[in-house]
């Protein structure tokens, strides 16, 4: 059969799903979940628009399919929550990191990634950890500005001393060791 | 980093750094773009297109087993609309019906053949997949060699050649300016072929109701009111049944301005069916039916006095405009703004030109942010790079010499464009400061010979016609004459506003730059007006957002209409306080006169709800304004940009090392959204100048349809630029706004190419082809070496 | 952009995805990060009938290591080399690697097994696992064979793979303490394939000596290639000694060029690979003199 069927979590509620197979994980959100803040910018894994946590790492929704995610947990735009994601937020409209809207929800997501990290990161670290989303309108430039601020504001109000992870620019923050 | 801005911060109004009314959505994931409509009954749409660039279809073939209503063809679709043909009033012009599928002939990779409907866009793929195209090849016309042969094979078999159409000019006496040049230049420059690529694609939806009669399209287009009206010509209806609605849109830049067959073809088909039908361009279609932009050679002598005098040019402008004219701009749209373009910000009297726009089997070109200036830019900005070094003179002086000075103004180009304000010159002088020239020097001085890179600086400087009216557009031989645009404002009965217009915000924040104007008329804070864009039932008629028009040209409307409406709510509180109009001020949500204030909520409430409270005053709170400007001939932005590159001379390799941008955009209304198009502008830009390049085989097969071989700019190629700004007031426009869309977006190429050629100064190699690839540079390297070692030999 | 309809396994184990493969046939691929299968499925330029998604599979992620090197689980990710969340047991080189592929978001799906299976010549790979000998553990309802990577790849998109055969995990040899490594990546973008690729080993003798070099070289022909007539020209040289143009005929004839092509790309080619080559060659020696 063409057909599968797959249990994983979206924003924390769990669901069982029946799809066609050949369903991505970006399909299976936009088309059967609606949530279509996940955009698809080329289905190529180059331009990052659909980029969604799974277990808590960023990946591609286009490359990924929706049968494989058997147990998952995903989180997408719409879900992103919490003060790391309100200062991203704040942080992206204060600097013009925004003008179409279609690259934000990758950007949005690959950048929580890095200010959850809790890492100090220099302008060309976060630019080399952002080279994977295309943005065609902003240039970039305040798109980094934000991040690096949403960064420096995550570390700031983190009363307890930062976990340390080695190498950790972007390095995985949960829940991923076997 | 920006500099040089003394506007004084305000909360709101015109120069308030206004944070932008979109971005809660999108922040939030709650945009909604084509490809996010839900509508009861839809069904997805996959094109068959062309996989050969030039060939003669022989034959059809629908899947036996497919259902009534889900496969359409030319056949079925010639009887339901017309083909679009785009006319041009320049003579000798050579239209072409652009057809809604192919009939007869294909004549690029990538033109709609026929149409696949089901119920999810996998199924219409899986059936578009099951109809078959037979086709003959025929020999295909791509690059300007090809379509200019003496036998080239013809993209159209009734045109003589593969010419759209030439025009020339030939103003002063560029011969005497040849006698008498100390020095001239003759360069030859190429900008190659590239994909325009907002990040989201096109998209379509179409939806016959017929209880209402009415058809609805939702496209993602920057001209919904265009859109609409054409489609009700090309499907034979008034224009009264059809609704075009542009939702929010990933982006365009040029690329959504153009009617395009998928647009017709989805709004015929419609007509036919009870259900919705959508269609969402992917990244390979984008890549090979959107239009197209560049694509420009040039042949260019320059004549200099020895004092760096420029004394006259002479241009041989090459355009390959693809298979088609797109409507309503033709194919001749960059070679007439390049010929326009080619004098720069300079004061040459002496100027000879010629445009040939050519036909090929390539995607249709179409506008794309600059349209035929960034070509043109490259061209003359190098050249000027090339005459200085002739004369020894620092590329900034010679600039500098023959720029239009402030005290020239208004004034009119050797092309007869009317540069309507500006200190030209000391953007160039402040470019050169903000860079850091000097220090620059020093380092590039400093770099030892044996080193295996080396540093380069380079400008380049040019002006940008903006939001030019109807005697423009008709200079050009457009078939419409563009120059209007409307705006309506209404208050409603809880004092709030809500500005309708027909321009098309898609990214640039129009949304709030245009409730800003209605905030500074109003004193109220942008979030008390709703702004109403994109929907033609809902917005009165426009032409659309191109050719950095927007704010401008609805910015002059809104200005307008709220103006009017500022009189009307003026007058209604004259009799509602009893006060003479001349007494009463619009301050912080109320009407205000010398004895009370009268606020906007109660003003509308006891306006509109009790109109007899209020005697002698006509009914409605609102007010429709179109705008048209007095002087058409546009309001000229300008700006210099200076570019430092290490180029490594192993590798060909270019990396910017530093960036700075001196513009001038006239008054601006909302810093952050000026400073975001300039910045988003240049990486556009950088894209053109060192990556992006839409490559064809000799066979017309396009060979860079995805993004895994185009490459775009991303975070680790734009530098953090440095920006300073200049203010002249446009005495042409409303607040003197000059349009910013495009400017960002020109000059990077030149700058670069400047900054490139400067590196390789003692190699002699000069960059003059974009993008500016490692192995082009390294060719261009190894070339001057190969060419300099006889005589090095010689003289050794 | 839609993949064509397929039927998908989701096998508990590697037995019953073995038997699974041999039961389908050719119609069956194995899908493990998908990181490149998934763009030409989307794109229809491959259209399996089924699909055998190996992710599942708790063995195919499991690493063990000895005194003699590590064997990797085949469905072990860039992203856990790139930050050693694996062993490493050469010295940083599996890391560095890691970190150059693709971008973030690909690393963190994309699998080392996945990736040698694709075989494509310009991903990083092939080359490094090419260079260090590695092999790989492959598994089939005929049982297991190890197949040397030099051997598996055998050209672009193709391997010695049978079609019922699957990757089980890659064994990477320790590198001794006196073998140093350098590599260079030369790519138009971060998270670009390469243009060229090189990676050199070499014996440790604190000097600038280039000693008993192995050169190789991706994204160069349709498979890594060994530069064996490169490595005898540099042997016993000063580093410092060796230019770039130096290496462009020698490696022109390990690959089979013309050095004297006039065609400009193809002199650029050979070109860029010989500067990439040497800077993998400068890489070894700068990491030794930090020392």
């Amino acid at each position: 059969m063409n057909e599968v069927t797959v249990h994983l979590t979206v924003q924390h509620q769990p669901r069982t799903m029946i799809i066609p197979a050949r369903t991505t994980l970006a399909d299976l959100l936009r088309d059967h979940l609606g949530l279509t803040g996940t955009h698809l910018g080329c289905e190529q894994g180059v331009c990052g628009a659909c980029t969604v946590l799974l277990d808590d790492l960023p990946v591609r929704a286009c490359l990924t399919l929706a049968a494989a995610c058997e147990g998952a947990e995903v989180i997408t735009v719409e879900g992103l929550e919490g003060p790391d994601a309100e200062r991203l937020r704040a942080c992206f409209a204060e600097q013009g990191a925004l003008q179409c809207g279609f690259c934000t929800p990758g950007m949005l997501l690959a950048g929580y990634y890095l200010v959850r990290g809790r890492q100090p990161l220099s302008r060309e670290e976060v630019c080399q950890a952002m080279s994977g989303n295309i943005c065609r309108c902003t240039g970039y430039n305040a798109i980094v500005r934000a991040i690096e601020a949403a960064i420096s504001q995550g570390i700031e109000a983190e009363t307890a001393p930062a976990q340390t992870v080695p190498r950790s620019s972007g390095a995985p923050a949960a829940g991923t060791e076997e | 980093m920006t500099t040089g801005d003394s506007t004084p911060a305000r909360r709101y109004g015109i120069g308030a750094r206004t944070p932008r009314r979109e971005d809660a959505r999108h922040l939030a994931g709650r945009g909604s773009f084509v490809s996010d409509v839900k509508l009861s009954g839809l069904r997805e749409v996959a094109f068959v297109r062309s996989v050969v660039a030039h060939g003669r279809i022989t034959a059809v073939s629908v899947p036996d087993d497919a259902e009534p209503g889900s496969v359409w063809t030319a056949a079925d679709l010639a009887q339901l609309a017309e083909p679009l043909t785009a006319t041009s009033t320049l003579a000798g012009f050579r239209a072409a019906p652009l057809p809604n599928l192919a009939a007869d002939k294909v004549r690029y990779v990538g033109e709609p053949i026929a149409v696949a409907i089901a119920g999810t866009r996998a199924e219409a793929e899986d059936l578009a997949a099951r109809i078959t195209v037979d086709i003959t090849p025929l020999p295909a016309v791509v690059g300007f060699s090809d379509a200019l042969a003496h036998n080239a094979p013809k993209v159209h078999n009734d045109w003589p050649d593969n010419i759209f159409a030439t025009t020339s000019g030939d103003v002063g006496d560029v011969d005497a300016a040849a006698r008498e040049a100390a020095v001239s230049v003759t360069r030859e420059y190429t900008m190659n072929r590239q994909a325009v690529v907002p990040l989201e694609g096109r998209g379509v939806i179409a939806h016959y109701d017929r209880s209402a009669d009415r058809l609805s399209v939702w496209s993602s287009t920057q001209t919904p009111h265009m859109i609409r009206e054409m489609i009700a010509i090309l499907l034979g209806i008034e224009a009264r049944r059809v609704r075009v609605i542009a939702p929010d849109m990933g982006g365009a830049f040029g690329s959504k301005c153009s009617l395009y067959p998928e647009e017709v073809a989805l709004a015929a088909i419609a007509m036919k069916l009870d259900h919705p039908i959508r269609w969402v361009e992917d990244r390979w279609e984008g890549m090979v039916a959107s239009t197209q932009a560049r694509d420009h050679h040039y042949l260019v002598t320059a004549h200099a006095a020895a004092d760096g005098t420029l004394l006259g040019v002479e241009a041989d402008i090459l355009v390959n405009g693809g298979a088609y004219s797109v409507y309503p701009w033709t194919a001749t749209m960059d070679a007439t703004m390049a010929a326009a373009m080619i004098p720069g910000p300079y004061r040459v009297r002496n100027y000879r030109f010629r445009t040939r726009s050519v036909a090929a089997n390539k995607a249709p070109s179409g506008p794309y942010r600059g349209v035929g200036r960034p070509g043109a830019c490259f061209a003359i900005e190098r050249t000027i790079d090339e005459l200085a070094h002739e004369l020894g003179l620092e590329p900034y002086e010679m600039r500098l010499k023959n720029m239009v000075r402030p005290d020239e103004m208004p004034y009119t180009s050797v092309a007869g464009k009317v540069y309507d304000s500006g200190d030209y010159p000391e953007a160039v002088r402040q470019a050169a400061v903000l860079i850091g020239h000097d220090t620059w020097r020093k380092r590039q001085r400093g770099v030892p010979t044996d080193s295996r890179h080396r540093i380069g600086i380079g400008y380049g400087s040019c002006t940008e016609q903006t939001a030019h009216g109807c005697v423009e557009w008709a200079t050009r031989g457009l078939a419409i004459t563009i120059g209007t645009e409307g705006a309506r404002l209404e208050m409603d009965a809880t004092g709030g506003f809500t500005l309708s217009v027909g321009i098309k915000s898609h990214g640039q924040g129009s949304e709030t730059t245009l409730a800003q104007v209605v905030s500074e008329v109003f004193d109220v804070e942008p979030e008390h007006v709703t702004v109403i864009h994109g929907d033609t039932a809902l917005t009165p008629r426009s032409e659309g957002t191109f050719a950095s028009r927007s704010m401008v040209m609805a910015g002059g409307a809104s200005y307008g209409a709220a103006r009017q409406l500022a009189q009307k709510v003026k007058r209604i509180a004259s009799v509602l306080l009893d006060e003479p109009v001349e007494d009463l001020r619009l301050r912080d949500h109320a009407v205000v006169g010398r004895a009370g204030s009268l606020g906007y909520r109660e003003l509308a409430k006891e306006f509109l709800f009790t109109p007899d409270h209020v005697p002698g005053i006509e009914g409605g709170l609102e007010a429709t304004y179109y705008y048209r400007p007095a002087v058409e001939t546009g309001a000229f932005s300008y700006a210099t940009h200076a570019a430092v590159v290490d180029v490594d001379l192993d590798t060909g390799g270019v990396t910017l090392l530093d960036y700075a941008v001196v513009e001038d955009c006239g008054t601006v209304v909302n810093p952050l959204i000026v400073e975001g198009q300039i910045v988003g502008g240049v990486a556009q830009g950088i894209g053109s100048a060192l990556l992006e390049e839409l490559v064809y085989g000799d066979d017309g097969q396009p060979k860079s349809s995805s993004f895994l071989d185009y490459l775009l700019p991303g975070t680790t190629e734009i530098p953090e630029l440095k920006i300073g700004h200049l203010r002249t007031a446009s005495p042409n426009t409303v607040f003197g706004m000059k349009g910013t869309g495009e400017s960002g977006a020109i000059m990077p190429p030149a700058a670069i190419g400047n900054a490139v050629t400067d590196a390789l100064r003692e190699f002699g190699a000069q960059a003059n082809e974009t993008p500016m690839t490692p192995q082009r540079v390294w060719t261009a390297l190894r070339d001057a070496q190969d060419a300099m070692a006889p005589i090095a030999e010689t003289v050794s | 952009m839609k993949p064509a309809a397929f039927d998908y396994h989701r096998p508990a184990g590697t037995a019953e995805a073995v038997r699974l493969l041999s039961d389908l046939g050719d119609d069956a691929k194995v899908i493990a990060g998908g990181q490149s299968l998934l763009p030409i499925m989307n794109m229809r330029l491959a259209e399996p009938a089924h699909l055998v998604d190996v992710t599942g599979i708790a063995e195919l992620r499991q690493t063990t290591v000895d005194a003699s090197g590590a064997r990797y689980g085949a469905t072990t990710t860039h992203m856990r080399f790139e930050y050693q969340l694996v062993p490493d047991v050469t010295g940083g080189l599996l890391s560095r690697m890691a970190a150059g592929i693709g971008y973030q978001a690909i690393r963190n799906r994309g699998t080392v097994g996945g990736s040698l299976a694709h075989s494509d010549p310009s991903a990083e790979w092939p080359t490094v696992m090419a260079a260090l000998d590695a092999a790989v553990h492959v598994l089939s309802v005929r049982g297991m064979r190890r197949v040397p990577v030099r051997d598996l790849l055998l050209g672009f998109f193709s391997t010695a793979l049978e079609p019922d055969e699957l990757i089980v995990d890659v064994e990477v040899g320790r590198l001794p303490a006196s073998t140093r490594w350098g590599v260079c990546k030369t790519a138009r973008k971060p998270g670009e394939f390469a243009e060229s690729l090189a990676v050199a080993l070499m014996e440790h003798d604190a000097t600038p000596r280039i000693r008993q070099p192995r050169l190789w070289l991706g994204a160069a022909a349709d498979t890594p290639v060994r530069l064996a007539g490169t490595e005898r020209l540099v042997e016993g040289h000063d580093v410092d000694a060796v230019t770039a143009d130096d290496l462009v005929v020698p490696i022109a004839a390990d690959l089979g060029a013309d050095p004297g092509a006039g065609d400009p790309a193809a002199r650029y080619v050979l070109h860029l690979h010989a500067v990439t080559v040497h800077r993998a060659l400068r890489a070894v020696h700068e990491e030794v003199s930090d020392e």
